[in-house]
């Protein structure tokens, strides 16, 4: 079974229809890199998270999950929607952790990199993750934080990837963005037939001795019987 | 089809548990015409109420355990290594509390114990540090109910082509399930090494079997409820054929809290909480506890009374000590192409070449299994923890596309050392919803533990290197808050000294309780402990009936 090749054609196609044109996406600079995006990509009314929580968060995952020229991310796969929404479901116990790990994450970059996540291009986003994925959070990391910078990334990191291969239902995994991305086809109701791969196609099946029931005394105890 | 579930109001057996051992006496008990009722903490679930979630079933939230999707209904417990330290909030106990138990999502690997398992003490002798015994039992006192499990519950597997197997009387009802990517490449590897691979034998329906269909190899395997009922799980087995008898009653959402005694010791039934906390008496003329390694000792010890201010069936102060898991180390590997183990059955193929290797020689006792496997999880292999490799960024996407259809576990799992310290008792201070003391969990691993674990970690990656597999990453040792194997904590025995059940799986101090489960168990065996389990149960609902039938009990 072999699977479409990702095209960028119908990908940026694709990524047009389903924001219903409300962004361009970001420019491809020489080194494959997207470059920052200021604006939501998808018309989504945040419910958990505020407009601009909702934008870092964003901005966060799209550093996690890259758009790039080996395919969709983050952003295609819609996780900040996925977030937002689970933080009021199955999620809910983390939106205290975001509040505040927000909070102290755009203070960091203002204290490491003088300007707040949103305003950095990639190369500072990048700057300013590196920079707390750390075993120790830095000095510019607020003290007062309720957790410590790699916690805070470690979670994100952890809900974004959520978010990339999810069920469709919950938000994320846009169109099977993710799931398409690693050839993974989703749900199977109907199973598969093998052979599953090359391996188990080519390699022989061991050949085992014919099966003789037991020559030996049956010593076999059953209760009830004498 | 809708089956009966009568309202019983005067049963002759109460059954606590619905799971591998619950779900079986239920079935036996009522087949022969005894009235069961059969309780479950847990809901009553259809398997059309199961989907193929990754995100419900292996990350679900802490608040949200009843969920019908999720695999794991992790009872709240606490967890301390020592009995010195604070024990904390833990969820390293797996289990699924829904009617038909943990059979709903296990792997369905059914080996069955081999005869050197029931006599180790006798074998190899005394390991310091550890409490090993023999068991009371030996091969042949289980063997017909092994073959009865198989062939009731419905095992799949090849007779012959493990040559490690103990004698059996009878084939597998059913050939061998597909082999899967990582089962032909650990095939390859084994006849390289020398070592002998062989088809696992499982719980799970190879051709339509019981009405049942076969195997669709959807990959939603271990950890998912199977959507066709494929999996041979108490729910779609014994459960259904108790209901049919007209005999038994499920009673769900209903969490015993106490099993209560006469005046002369002898157990008269229990009193259970509904779902809005309602207490209910209900009485019968034998009880069986059926709740696992950890929530049956958690009973009894919740059930003190004048008689028995120590916990019920406790004169020996037995109840939750020894407790087991099985151990287990794994390494994985990387593949030039695709295996695509999103496909198929968790594990086609199993090694039991160090089974039981000679402790002088290896300079460690006991042994293990190797059980090379694969999944299809997306989530969890995205947010792997690998070396050198960010969590985030470019580079882990690429690493994830790459390899996300390329790889398997070489997984291995062995023993566990019984120890006294190693406990279940009831937590002082954290309560469940019920309002009822969680279970503590308190565990440390034997030194011998480790010895195991590095030498089949290496076995792990011997395997994966002979499979061709480049950049093979290794576990390392770890000391386990728990498992989804329990066990030892109601050891089995002739000395009510020393032991809280005798060989019938009967309470040496209250004639008609019974305890049929892991916590029987004296010995960890090396993994996989549910047939076992299921042959207990088998037999022992044929101590009861005829016990019943001699008017030993009332």
């Amino acid at each position: 079974m072999k699977q479409k090749p990702f095209s960028r054609r119908f990908f940026l196609a694709n990524t047009a229809r389903a924001t219903g044109g409300v962004i361009t996406l970001g420019v491809l600079s020489r080194t494959g890199a997207l470059a920052a995006q200021e604006t939501t990509p998808f018309e989504h009314a945040w419910q958990n998270l505020d407009a601009r929580q909702g934008r870092i968060v964003d901005a966060l995952a799209r550093m996690i999950m890259p758009t790039d020229e080996n395919g969709p991310g983050a952003a295609e796969a819609r996780v900040a929607v996925y977030i937002d929404q689970a933080l009021g479901t199955h999620r809910a116990e983390y939106r205290e952790s975001y509040v505040s790990g927000l909070a102290a994450f755009d203070q960091y970059c203002l204290n490491a990199l003088e300007s707040g996540f949103l305003n950095l291009d990639t190369r500072g986003r990048r700057r300013a993750l590196m920079g707390i994925d750390r075993p120790r959070s830095p000095r510019t990391w607020p003290q007062d934080a309720p957790m410590g910078g790699r916690d805070f990334l470690r979670m994100v990191v952890t809900h974004t990837m959520e978010g990339m291969f999810c069920d469709p239902a919950y938000g994320g995994n846009y169109r099977q963005a993710g799931w398409k991305l690693i050839r993974f086809p989703g749900r199977a109701p109907f199973g598969y037939d093998p052979p599953f791969s090359e391996f188990d196609m080519t390699i022989p099946e061991i050949e085992y001795p014919e099966w003789k029931p037991y020559d030996g005394p049956m010593k076999s105890r059953i209760i009830g019987e004498a | 089809m809708s089956l009966p579930n009568p309202s019983i109001r005067r049963p002759d057996v109460i059954v606590i548990g619905t799971g591998a051992a619950g779900a079986v006496l239920a079935k036996e008990l009522s087949t022969q015409g005894l009235k069961v009722v059969a309780m479950e903490m847990g809901s009553f679930q259809k398997t059309r109420h199961f989907d193929q979630d990754e995100l419900m079933a292996m990350h679900p939230a802490s608040n949200n355990h009843d969920h019908p999707n999720i695999y794991r209904h992790d009872q709240p417990n606490t967890y301390r290594q020592t009995d010195g330290d604070q024990a904390v909030e833990d969820h390293g106990i797996h289990m699924q509390s829904t009617v038909g138990g943990s059979t709903l999502h296990y792997t369905g690997i059914s080996w069955r114990l081999h005869e050197n398992d029931f006599r180790e003490r006798s074998l190899f002798g005394d390991l310091d540090g550890a409490d090993v015994q023999d068991w009371p039992i030996d091969y042949w006192d289980l063997e017909h109910y092994y073959e009865k499990a198989e062939y009731e519950i419905g095992i799949s597997g090849l007779a012959g082509a493990n040559p490690f197997d103990p004698p059996r009387r009878r084939p597998y009802p059913m050939p061998p399930v597909p082999r899967t990517s990582s089962g032909a490449l650990a095939d390859m590897a084994a006849q390289k090494l020398g070592w002998h691979s062989y088809p696992a034998p499982l719980a799970i329906n190879s051709r339509e079997y019981g009405g049942r269909p076969p195997v669709m190899n959807c990959g939603f395997c271990e950890s998912y409820v199977c959507t066709i009922g494929a999996r041979s799980s108490m729910l779609v087995t014994m459960i259904p054929r108790a209901l049919r008898t007209g005999n038994c009653q499920i009673r769900a959402d209903a969490c015993v809290r106490e099993i209560v005694v006469d005046e002369d010791g002898r157990a008269e039934g229990v009193i259970y909480l509904d779902k809005d906390l309602r207490e209910h008496r209900l009485e019968a003329r034998a009880v069986i506890v059926c709740c696992n390694g950890v929530h049956t000792p958690r009973l009894l010890l919740m059930s003190k009374s004048n008689l028995f201010p120590d916990g019920l069936a406790n004169s020996s102060g037995k109840v939750g000590k020894h407790l087991m898991f099985n151990y287990y180390q794994s390494a994985r590997g990387f593949f030039e192409k695709d295996l695509n183990e999103y496909k198929g059955v968790m594990d086609s193929r199993i090694i039991q070449d160090f089974y039981d290797p000679d402790p002088d020689k290896y300079g460690f006792f006991g042994g293990g299994v190797l059980e090379p496997r694969g999944d299809g999880e997306t989530i969890s292999f995205a947010n792997l923890n690998m070396p050198r490799l960010r969590r985030w960024g470019a580079r882990r996407k690429k690493w994830i596309m790459d390899n996300y259809t390329r790889y398997m576990v070489a997984l291995t799992s062995m023993q566990s050392m019984s120890q006294e310290s190693n406990t279940i008792d009831l937590d002082p201070d954290v309560k469940d919803k019920w309002g009822l003391p969680v279970p503590r969990v308190t565990y440390n691993v034997h030194p011998n533990e480790h010895r195991l674990g590095d030498f089949f970690r290496d076995r792990a990656r011997e395997l994966l290197d002979a499979a061709g597999a480049h950049g093979i990453v290794a576990s390392p040792n770890f000391v386990p808050h728990g498992d989804a194997h329990l066990m030892g904590t109601c050891r089995m025995g002739n000395d009510p000294a020393t032991s809280v059940v005798n060989k019938f799986n009967q309470a040496h101090d209250v004639d008609n309780l019974f305890i049929v489960d892991g916590s029987s168990f004296v010995t960890s065996g090396k993994s996989n402990p549910t047939l076992t389990i299921q042959a207990l149960a088998f037999r022992c609902a044929d101590y009861i009936i005829t016990q019943m039938a001699r008017l030993n009990i009332r």
